[in-house]
């Protein structure tokens, strides 16, 4: 995955804006793709604070610094039968997503 | 009342740099955002967007990779005041469409969410969960058809409200789940602001939140 990550680096009153250039192809700022696992996870997306966890049938990730914006979850999971490996489309909330699948591989945070 | 700050969610929108001023900028030099958009409150109806959200999905996607039906349906919507299911709906098909004359597997599905909302997806699959290309193919596709709507259907206020309501209904039960966690509630939070607590405890969000089937929040 070469999901882009935009950081922020806002430095109070100093800060300066950057002039955007035009984009690659990937859009929204996430996590990229991590192992599902029931370990707390912290990290930092498009500036913000997020959390994930997971059980073997859902992954969970919330955002908990008041940023504004929305939060998504998207799972690449496998069925009980089959030997596909699919991935879902985001689901997107405000603070909280929980993704449930049969078997849920890995999970990806955006925001 | 719902915590105002995240009352103002759906109002505002991040404008952050793209990897590219990133790279361009270097390994060794500042990496600069624009901070949070003014919230100016500046509704297009009662039920719709806020007129800065659309402004601001439109710039991202635009600059983002957004195709040329995605993006005329993100105008559609801006003038409509909301995305409607039809919109979503034809966003997704032609995301599916777009996975499979990559070649790879690819269903159209529909679920709906614990307040009612139909909520249109897709199921994209690799035999080699190990073929970057593949997933990278279907991100594509993704982004390119589907991204921004999506995301706008999920998270409009309509939606939003629907929630709240969802939440308000199950009041009781979350105060109870919160309480047998040992945590402290307060007796007129109501059923938003519980859930506002559940998630700033990670312990409790998977818990209580799940016993009253919310999933997103």
């Amino acid at each position: 995955m070469h999901f882009r990550r935009r950081i922020a680096l806002v430095t109070g009153a100093t800060a300066i804006l950057a002039s955007l250039v035009a984009a690659p192809v990937f859009a929204a700022d996430s996590s990229g793709w991590h192992t599902n696992s029931l370990a707390l996870t912290t990290s930092s997306v498009d500036g913000c604070k997020v959390q994930w966890w997971g059980y073997v049938d859902s992954a969970h990730t919330n955002e908990y610094s008041y940023c504004s914006g929305n939060i998504g979850l998207q799972i690449r999971y496998k069925l009980y039968s089959g030997s596909l490996t699919y991935t879902s489309n985001v689901d997107w909330g405000y603070s909280y997503v929980d993704v449930g699948a049969p078997i849920v591989l890995q999970s990806n945070t955006h925001h | 009342m719902v915590d105002f700050r995240r009352r103002q969610r759906d109002r505002r929108y991040r404008r952050s740099a793209t990897a590219a001023t990133r790279a361009l900028a270097g390994t060794a030099a500042l990496i600069l955002v624009v901070g949070c958009s003014p919230d100016t409150n500046k509704t297009t109806g009662s039920e719709g967007l806020s007129e800065d959200t659309f402004s601001l999905v439109l710039a991202e996607a635009r600059d983002e990779g957004a195709g040329a039906s995605q993006m005329a349906a993100l105008e559609q919507a801006e003038q409509d005041g909301e995305v409607t299911i039809e919109m979503a709906r034809e966003a997704t098909r032609r995301t599916v469409e777009c996975i499979a004359n990559a070649g790879l597997s690819a269903g159209y599905t529909e679920r709906t969410t614990y307040t009612g909302l139909v909520i249109p997806g897709y199921e994209a699959g690799t035999s080699n969960p190990g073929d970057d290309v593949a997933w990278q193919q279907i991100e594509s596709c993704d982004v390119a058809e589907s991204y921004w709507i999506n995301q706008l259907y999920q998270t409009q206020p309509t939606s939003w409200q629907a929630r709240v309501d969802y939440a308000n209904l199950h009041e009781a039960a979350l105060r109870a789940c919160l309480e047998e966690n040992e945590i402290e509630t307060d007796a007129q939070a109501s059923g938003a602001e519980l859930v506002d607590q559940a998630i700033d405890d990670s312990r409790t969000a998977g818990v209580c939140l799940r016993e009253v089937g919310i999933t997103s929040w």
